[in-house]
């Protein structure tokens, strides 16, 4: 009972700080931010406790701890839809991972949002964005993961669109909710698939009983499944909601679309990746390195820090995913931790830098300066010294230098596609070449962000003299967050070299249906050396080029963007790969035009000639019939009447003669004639 | 008088003048007048059959009774009316009182 109890905390505490906030938030005002902290810390305690539960239980290697427990929800004759939770480490480690990041993005947004004037909604759409990502995280099943999928991408919407009274949010809400959409329609058919198929939504009940299955049906339905993964982690052709995403308050671009629900495509894809075949993992591999790829091109050529931030994190979800699809999910969950750290440390230092900018630009009275804009910043080091150094840990971190956490997965993903290219060899080449080449091009737009952001001559003198380093709640986080981005927080280990670590301990070992999953494990073993050197080199040459390009200035950057430019790729990177327009060229085009046309057939068809003739043939039908109405009916039917009544009338009222003894006399007159006739019979 | 006949002549004599009164005159009270003498001819022809029809009760009696009493009725209501007649318009002559005329 206390087990379900403390599971239920993950889901009432939340959904407290919601109901309480939506309902009374206007009375709490500025309290509502401190009765939000406290539940979340509640529950962040709550997952702390369960996380020590969780290592104390992982002693023996090979046994599987886990709490599950299902309910019915509802049954109709034969079907029967159960609800239920799922807690194992990895579900340990998430929740941790959600309350954690969680727990910080409330702290700095107490500052972040002061004074805003939907102060108590915003914390009140955070505390249902965790109810729905806590909801994911704990599923058993893959209908009530989609249940809360959905309520995830709900408030992600509210957050986005969360200054709708500005011109671009609710479009990037919109456009979000309808990427999301697209996802989530193949997701839901791949559930229903695996659901007839296998008579079970239960995740391990359909591992276990997809074996029966068809592997072409079962590749077609891994793949629908995955699609919302696609939609949520922003993974190619998906991705384009995710840099638009960017419009909702900077905090909230931490926690969900860096560090949490864009993870959870990847959490998902981690839970069903035992029944996915490998015809299906492979173009998981492929989405995934094209992803990671592309986006870091496009992050190149951007010059909004936060669209910098958001193109790296679909490179990084790329990255996840690929790993997926290679087999290597410990990996891919690995660098979803370490990425939610220093991402999330990211996301709060630009945060904290808009903020400041956003401060000097307030009192300066100018409204048209965009205080996201890098070429507007440089120099913040000495101003904003915490931020700077948060910032530049999360960096490297995210550049894979080493002792710093990225390294530490993203090794692991990139020794698991070059392992998998000595497997399968052929054009798997692509994917490792495609996985060096982002990380390559990660380490130099990184470092391209600092150098522009807090290196170099101030760009605008007087924005710079009035930038001030953020208060405590904003830079508490940061500094968490950028220890938590450090190697020694995931493994005691101090070679490079050697990459154990008490995280995969604890993730263990991950069973797959028709893989063998030892044999991938020891080719990864095998390719560690090899991709870890390999990394290291092409990390420090992005990083060189960078320093090279962006803080010595030894090389013109125009120049080399020419060089670019004439095999194209600068264009290609400056256009976002020209995604959004082959999207507006295939789908808003056609469909307004599609529009257009059934647009022309109602009005000018339909409208003017069929409905407007039946309204000519209707007036002229009431002329004839108002004519016989008029001048026959009324005219000598009804007036006819009346004449003839007024015609008697007039007759009749001389015999009126107002003499009572004339109307006596008529009486006798009468009464004789009576008389004389009863007489007669 | 045992017959029946001088009662009837009477009584009709006595109603063609109370009607002649009443259709000719034009004073007010003098129609009023015909009409006490209309409802005389009445009480004469009430009593007469009662006499000469072979009834057992005295049924024509009473209600000779009756239209006296009436009579004494009518003709105060008659009078107030006459009365509220020459009010209004002055006079007592009903030709003047055609309100009435279509």
């Amino acid at each position: 009972m206390s087990e379900i109890l403390q599971i239920s905390l993950f889901l009432l505490l939340p959904i407290l700080s919601f109901t309480i906030l939506i309902f009374f938030g206007k009375r709490l005002k500025e309290h509502s931010s401190t009765l939000a902290l406290i539940l979340i810390s509640l529950m962040f305690v709550n997952a702390v406790v369960l996380f020590i539960n969780a290592i104390s239980h992982s002693g023996s290697h090979h046994h599987h701890w886990s709490l599950h427990n299902t309910f019915e929800w509802f049954s109709t004759g034969v079907l029967y839809i159960n609800l239920g939770y799922y807690v194992d480490n990895i579900t340990a480690i998430m929740l941790l991972v959600v309350a954690l990041i969680g727990l910080l993005v409330h702290l700095y947004s107490t500052e972040y949002m002061k004074g805003d004037q939907r102060y108590s909604r915003y914390f009140a759409f955070l505390g249902i964005f965790i109810f729905s990502m806590n909801g994911i995280v704990l599923a058993d099943s893959l209908i009530m993961m989609y249940i809360f999928w959905e309520l995830v991408g709900l408030s992600s919407f509210l957050l986005i669109g969360f200054w709708f009274e500005k011109d671009k949010p609710p479009l990037a809400a919109n456009k979000a909710f309808l990427a999301n959409r697209v996802g989530d329609i193949g997701m839901f058919i791949g559930i229903m698939i695996l659901y007839f198929n296998v008579g079970s939504f239960n995740i391990n009940e359909i591992v276990n009983g997809v074996a029966n299955m068809d592997q072409s049906l079962l590749t077609i339905a891994g793949l629908l499944v995955f699609m919302g993964a696609v939609g949520k982690s922003a993974q190619f052709p998906l991705h384009i909601w995710l840099p638009d995403a960017m419009e909702g308050p900077t905090p909230v671009s931490a926690l969900i679309h860096a560090a949490t629900m864009v993870a959870a495509g990847v959490y998902m894809t981690f839970r069903i990746f035992p029944f996915l075949t490998p015809e299906a993992l492979s173009i998981v591999a492929i989405i995934g390195a094209v992803t990671a790829l592309m986006a870091a091109i496009t992050a190149i050529t951007r010059n909004d820090i936060k669209a910098v931030l958001a193109y790296s994190t679909i490179s990084q979800l790329g990255y996840m995913i690929m790993a997926l699809g290679v087999g290597a999910p410990v990996y891919a969950f690995f660098h979803l931790v370490t990425h939610a750290m220093f991402k999330a440390c990211l996301f709060l230092c630009s945060g904290s830098v808009i903020h400041a900018m956003h401060h000097s630009l307030h009192h300066l009275d100018d409204h048209t300066t965009d205080p996201q804009d890098m070429s507007n910043m440089g120099g913040l080091k000495s101003k904003m010294p915490i931020t700077h150094v948060a910032m530049l840990i999360s960096t490297l971190a995210i550049a894979g230098v080493p002792f710093f956490s990225g390294f530490l997965s993203k090794d692991g993903i990139l020794a698991a596609t070059l392992s998998y290219y000595h497997m399968h060899h052929g054009w798997t080449v692509l994917l490792p070449l495609a996985g060096f080449g982002a990380a390559m091009i990660t380490a130099f737009y990184m470092f391209r962000l600092i150098f522009k952001t807090f290196y170099g001559e101030p760009k605008k003198k007087e924005i710079y003299d009035h930038v001030h380093e953020s208060p405590l709640p904003m830079t508490i986080p940061l500094i968490l967050l950028s220890f938590l981005s450090l190697a020694f927080a995931f493994t005691l280990n101090m070679n490079p070299l050697k990459s154990k670590g008490w995280f995969k301990d604890l993730v263990g070992h991950v069973n797959h249906n028709f893989l063998d999953m030892d044999l991938i494990h020891s080719g990864i073993h095998h390719a560690h050396d090899q991709a870890m050197y390999l990394s290291l080199l092409v990390a420090s040459l992005g990083i060189l080029a960078s320093i090279l390009f962006y803080y010595f200035k030894k090389l013109n950057v125009d120049t080399v963007a020419n060089i670019f430019n004439f095999i194209g790729l600068y264009k290609l990177s400056r256009n976002k790969f020209y995604v959004d327009k082959i999207y507006n060229k295939v789908l808003y085009v056609p469909f307004f035009m599609i529009t257009k046309i059934s647009s022309f057939i109602d009005w000018n068809i339909y409208d003017q000639k069929i409905v407007d003739a039946w309204g000519w043939i209707t007036i002229k039908i009431s002329k004839y019939s108002g004519v016989a109405d008029y001048s026959i009916l009324d005219q000598k039917i009804v007036d006819g009447t009346s004449h003839l009544t007024q015609f008697v009338s007039a007759k009749l009222r001389k015999t009126q003669s107002g003499i009572i003894q004339n109307y006596l006399l008529g009486v006798l007159a009468v009464l004789v004639v009576f008389i004389i006739v009863i007489n007669q019979i | 008088m045992n017959y029946l006949e001088p009662y009837l002549i009477l009584s009709s004599i006595l109603f063609s003048m109370g009607i002649y009164a009443v259709i000719t005159r034009k004073n007010a009270v003098a129609i009023l007048m015909g009409i006490e003498l209309i409802l005389n001819s009445c009480n004469i022809n009430f009593v007469a059959f009662n006499r000469f029809g072979n009834f057992s009760t005295l049924d024509g009696h009473v209600f000779t009774m009756f239209v006296i009493v009436l009579a004494a009725a009518e003709a105060a209501v008659a009078l107030a009316i006459i009365i509220n007649l020459f009010k209004n318009i002055g006079t007592v002559d009903v030709d003047q009182a055609k309100e009435m005329k279509g």
